[in-house]
């Protein structure tokens, strides 16, 4: 009997092993790809300055650009503002670790920004339209409508800040923050995104190792009545695989002392939830859905975003939540 | 009932028989120990000329009854597989009532496997008798053990050689039909739905051979009696092992062990002896292999049945099966490293816990009813699947689908040329499909509901030469937010050829419909069926089809088919990938579909070597609405593309070959023209905006020391615009059977894929290198397993 349960062990090893080593199809160089123009936007109805940002479908590892483009957004009440070339950081950043190494890429994507003059213009509830030409002649089109206006519940008066500012508040360690806020008309999720500082030093001594500088998660509330979210439980359902099992769980009911939080709520509109939940299946790698027609492909979406930070320790400032 | 009243009107009232001149010839076929022979053909030929007068199959208590026979002299003859061919000559004079005991002797052992099923496949050419619309391929037991598997013989796997069969992958037994979606194809288990018969997300079928006598698929053109889906019906039947002493098989192979047991029940007074069988089945990966380095994972089945003779001739039948398919990471160490370069660097799993199976229960209950034969069936089917994440509560994923069903179905013959069956029955669905996780709900979707239909369909041979088979049926499905109402006629006529009417030329048509869907994506390898009801925000799917077909046997030994068809599938549906979360109404997006083609088949059924040789040809369409066209005048609205099976033509040959007794070889040859694919034509970075800084960045994956290439997307072409290059693939087995005093061995050598053919299964296009290039991964590479068998 022994006999034969090794012999099945050694044949199905063997089979697994053969399976799996023979099913690799060899590589072979194919024509380059397609030589699409991409485009990157989200209308941040928060701040004064937007950004569109112009890049190309890969040649290898260089990400082009498109310099001397016309970039306009018209808001559906006529209001139309004419984006200006600008330096790459005023629309995005590169980690150095990029820029060298075999794995490095040169990024030569294009920053276009909307001027100061044109103020505060992107507002909740308001439609847009993104109308890009390139100087040879490629035109891709957009459109977008801003959420409505929200407001977070049973905050603070230090944590409810207006849009645009960011509110600040003090949490107890190892308790959980229930939030909750109003309807954003038109919303089709919202996003919450959270930059967590000082968990190494504060979770020293438990033995979790490699905890990083900073630990990003993300939690997503679905559909426009989805309106709570518990920080952190129900956040880093993204970022199972991305962090050790150790520290997702000694940062899932609450935060350790000594953490600093940055939490944006976000209302995203149609093009940007697509954006971020991707499209179907394929084997060559994520799909993202485009919201952008005419000679390119990218996204043009929107939106309304709330700012809080928080400290964790034990007593001093204002409470996150009102009447605690 | 509807359908009831209007097959009431049709049917003429049968003649008394005591005026008529004709005679009829009736009785019962038994086996060597007089138990009763179910489904045994027999065929009635004018002694003069050869030609078929009449053909039936025995019933359940092996009764026969060939009525509305003219005067003279016959020769009736009997068959079934595993008995000796048993022939009569009668003279029958006018008003005779013949009565007619035929035994039937058990063929010798010592030619299993090769003559036992060498003798026709007896359903198959008593349908091409007796009807006229149905296409029906069968595959016998034998047969099944023939075809080369996967590590053991698989039912599903050999519905794929069928004519008018696509499998779209090595991986997937799952299969389509004639340019249907996998989730149109009835999948009956002795009469009872199974609706996800698969293991490992398809690499398995749940079906363990052993226990079966055969499985038929009914391709098109099939009767009013079938409703619930509309591109298939595949019958898989166990056997009947009323009568048979004890005895069992064991086998085993590199995939799982297998037992299987059956014996007879005591008989009561003045009945005949019923029969139970039972039977097993474990995987041991997660045995053979320590979790740490293996699969933690197993699939279990569990199958039995019961076969009751009742007074009177009727018979009660008891099926039950219960699967599960297991993944359990739970007992994994979380903090293992193996050390390999696939590993993070803490070397961490994610531990889920992933099960899935189904339960089927069902009773039949046959009985004669003065000139009826009546059928009763009571069945529950259950579908379920459960995904979770064994260190974090609240990440769920579920998956069901329920159904309890009641079904009457009564038949008559009136005499030899006319017949009526008719039928009702009621079913209860649910289905619920839940996925939940940081404290959301991604996707919840409950319905449940009611389904009611009733058939009658009619055959009538105006003359020797003619079949009609006018049907109807209809069906009401009473969801909770909504009814349909489906009325589905059927008609079917069949013209015989020739002086022994050995071949004829049919034309079927019909409508089916169906109000479940299943939302599985067919791009994906291995998944499992997601199925949901038919609703408010969700269509019932039709399907209006037309076959023109000819067939001709000569003899026992050859045969031949071809057949045209046109599909129309109406009220398809898929995700909408951009649906807006507030609202159900645009969850999914419905569509349309459209096929054709031809399905060619030469089969040898008796001799040294045996086997059919398929062609398949086939033009599929899938239509959809774009969501992403909406408000764009320069945007097409809909998206017509060939669906990922459409498989323009596929050639199948199967060989068995015995070059003495006890030893059989078989061989498999499958080409298929290449499917199609949605190319990727470019690949661009994924900028990631960050709401606090209000700017796109290039991230880092969290714990790599050497940056790695920042994330992609890839930008597609148009869908399934491109095709891979051609399949084909040679699979051969060999079995060899020892006899023993208490049984039988049977060692077998499958070899799957024996040229090491490459058929792509996945391309993956990298444009971020230069120059770009493209690797894949493969179907089976060759592949051989071993195993063995034992009778008993």
């Amino acid at each position: 009997m022994r006999t034969i349960w090794t012999w099945r062990r050694a044949a199905l090893g063997l089979a697994m092993t053969g399976t799996l080593a023979g099913c690799e199809l060899a590589e072979m160089t194919i024509p380059d790809g397609s030589d699409l123009l991409v485009v990157e936007s989200i209308l941040d109805a928060g701040r004064d300055e937007q950004h569109v940002l112009l890049h190309h479908t890969l040649n290898g590892r260089r990400i082009g650009g498109e310099e001397g483009a016309s970039v306009r957004v018209r808001r559906g009440d006529g209001l139309e503002v004419a984006f200006e070339p600008a330096p790459a950081e005023r629309c995005f950043s590169v980690d150095p670790a990029y820029s060298a190494g075999k794995d490095s890429v040169e990024v030569q994507a294009s920053c276009y920004v909307s001027p100061a003059s044109a103020g505060r213009w992107v507002v909740p509830g308001e439609s847009y339209e993104l109308r890009i030409e390139t100087a040879d002649g490629k035109r891709l089109h957009g459109r977008t409508t801003v959420p409505g206006p929200f407001e977070l519940h049973g905050l603070s008066p230090a944590a409810a800040r207006p849009m645009g500012e960011v509110g600040r508040c003090v949490l107890p360690p190892d308790s959980a923050l229930a939030l909750h806020w109003s309807i954003a008309s038109g919303a089709r999720a919202y996003v919450t995104h959270m930059k967590i500082e000082g968990l190494r030093e504060a979770l020293a001594g438990r033995g979790i190792p490699d905890i990083p500088e900073v630990v990003e998660l993300f939690g997503a509330s679905i559909s426009e009545r989805d309106t709570t979210i518990v920080v952190p439980t129900d956040l880093g359902v993204f970022e199972r695989t991305k962090y050790s099992r150790e520290l997702m769980l000694a940062i899932q009911d609450g935060f350790p002392e000594g953490a600093r939080v940055r939490l944006t709520i976000g209302a995203m509109d149609r093009n940007f939830v697509n954006a971020v939940r991707g499209g179907s299946f394929h084997p060559s790698g994520l799909v993202r859905i485009s919201s952008v027609v005419g000679d390119g492909v990218g996204v043009f979406g929107s939106l309304v975003p709330y700012a809080l930070e928080v400290d964790v320790r034990r007593d001093g400032g204002e409470p996150c939540l009102a009447g605690t | 009932m509807l359908a009831l009243f209007l097959a009431s009107l049709l049917v003429p009232s049968p003649a008394p028989a005591q005026g008529s001149r004709k005679a009829e010839v009736r009785g019962r076929v038994t086996d060597d120990a007089g138990a009763p022979l179910a489904e045994a053909r027999l065929v009635l030929r004018r002694a003069a000329d050869d030609v078929v007068v009449g053909s039936t199959l025995s019933a359940a208590d092996g009764a026969f009854r060939l009525s509305d026979v003219a005067p003279g002299r016959y020769r009736l003859g009997v068959q079934r597989i595993g008995y000796e061919t048993r022939s009569v000559e009668i003279e029958l004079a006018p008003g005779d009532v013949r009565v007619l005991d035929l035994q039937l002797v058990s063929a010798p052992i010592a030619v299993e496997g090769f003559v036992v099923d060498a003798r026709n496949t007896p359903r198959e050419r008593a349908r091409f008798e007796s009807e006229a619309g149905v296409t029906a391929r069968v595959v016998t037991a034998g047969e099944l053990k023939a075809l080369p598997g996967l590590a053991e013989a698989d039912v599903l796997r050999a519905v794929e050689v069928l004519p008018g069969v696509v499998s779209t992958s090595d991986f997937s037994s799952a299969f389509n039909v004639r340019g249907g979606s996998t989730d149109q194809n009835l999948i009956l288990l002795d009469g009872f739905p199974i609706f996800n018969p698969f293991h490992l997300g398809g690499l398995f079928s749940v079906f363990n051979s052993d226990a079966l006598a055969r499985a038929e698929l009914l391709s098109g053109g099939f009767g009013a009696e079938y409703g619930g889906r509309v591109s298939s019906v595949l019958q898989v039947e166990t056997r009947d092992y009323g009568g048979e002493e004890f005895g069992g098989e064991v086998g085993m192979s590199l995939l799982a062990s297998r037992v299987s047991l059956h014996g007879s029940l005591p008989a009561g007074a003045g009945m005949l002896r019923g029969g139970w069988f039972l039977s097993a089945r474990r995987s041991y990966f997660d045995k053979l292999l320590p979790p740490d380095v293996g699969l933690p994972y197993h699939l279990v089945d569990l199958q039995g049945g019961l076969t009751l003779p009742m007074p009177g001739g009727g018979q009660l039948r008891l099926t039950a099966y219960t699967g599960d398919d297991v993944l359990d990471m739970s007992k994994r160490d979380p903090e293992r490293s193996d050390g390999g370069e696939g590993d993070n660097d803490e070397g961490e799993v994610l531990r889920v816990k992933w099960g899935w199976g189904n339960d089927v229960v069902g009773i039949r209950w046959d009985q004669p009813l003065g000139e009826w034969l009546s059928t009763v069936r009571l069945g529950y089917s259950r579908y379920a699947e459960h995904f979770g994440l064994v260190d974090f509560a609240g990440q769920t994923y579920e998956s069901r689908l329920e159904q309890l069903s009641g079904r009457g179905d009564l038949g008559r013959e009136f005499s030899s040329g006319l017949s009526l069956q008719l039928g009702a029955e009621l079913s209860r669905l649910r289905s619920l499909n839940l996925a939940e996780g940081g404290g959301s709900t991604f996707w919840e979707q409950e319905d449940r509901g009611t389904l009611g239909g009733a058939y009658a369909q009619l055959r009538w041979r105006p003359t020797e030469a003619w079949i009609v088979e006018p049907g109807v049926r209809l069906d009401a499905w009473a969801a909770s937010d909504t009814t349909f109402l489906r009325l589905a006629p059927r008609l079917a006529v069949k013209r015989f050829l020739g002086a022994k009417h050995e071949a004829a030329i049919k034309l079927a048509a019909g409508r089916y419909t169906q109000f479940l869907h299943s939302l599985r994506d067919e791009t994906l390898p291995l998944s499992n069926e997601v199925w949901v009801v038919a609703g408010r925000h969700l269509p019932a799917v039709t399907s209006d089809q037309a076959q023109l077909g000819v067939e001709r046997f000569w003899g026992e030994s050859w045969s031949a088919s071809a057949e045209a068809y046109l599909r129309r599938f109406r009220g398809l549906v898929t995700y909408n990938d951009a649906d807006d979360l507030n609202t159900p109404s645009d969850d999914y997006l419905q569509g349309e579909g459209r096929s054709y083609g031809l399905d060619l088949q030469v089969r040898k059924h008796t001799g040294r070597w045996t086997g059919w040789t398929t062609i398949s040809l086939l033009k599929a369409e899938r239509r959809f609405p774009d969501p992403l066209a909406v408000g764009w005048e320069d945007v097409p609205p809909e998206i017509t593309y060939p669906p990922g099976f459409d498989r323009r033509v596929d050639i199948d040959l199967v060989l068995r070959y015995a070059p003495r007794p006890h030893t059989e070889i078989g061989l498999r040859w499958a080409f298929g023209s290449g499917l199609p694919y949605t190319r990727p034509v470019a690949q661009h970075v994924n900028w990631e905006y960050d709401p606090s800084t209000g700017r796109h960045r290039l991230p880092i994956p969290t714990g790599s020391e050497e940056p790695e290439a920042p994330p992609m997307f890839v930008v597609l072409g148009p869908r399934n615009g491109a095709r891979y290059p051609a399949y084909h693939r040679l699979d051969l087995s060999l079995r060899r059977t020892f006899q023993r005093r208490w049984g039988t061995v049977t060692p077998y050598l499958q070899v799957l894929n024996v040229y090491n053919r490459k058929n792509p299964l996945f391309y993956f296009y990298d444009y971020s290198e230069s120059p770009a290039t493209r690797s894949g991964i493969s179907m089976f590479p060759v592949l051989p397993t071993i195993g063995v068998e034992v009778t008993f």
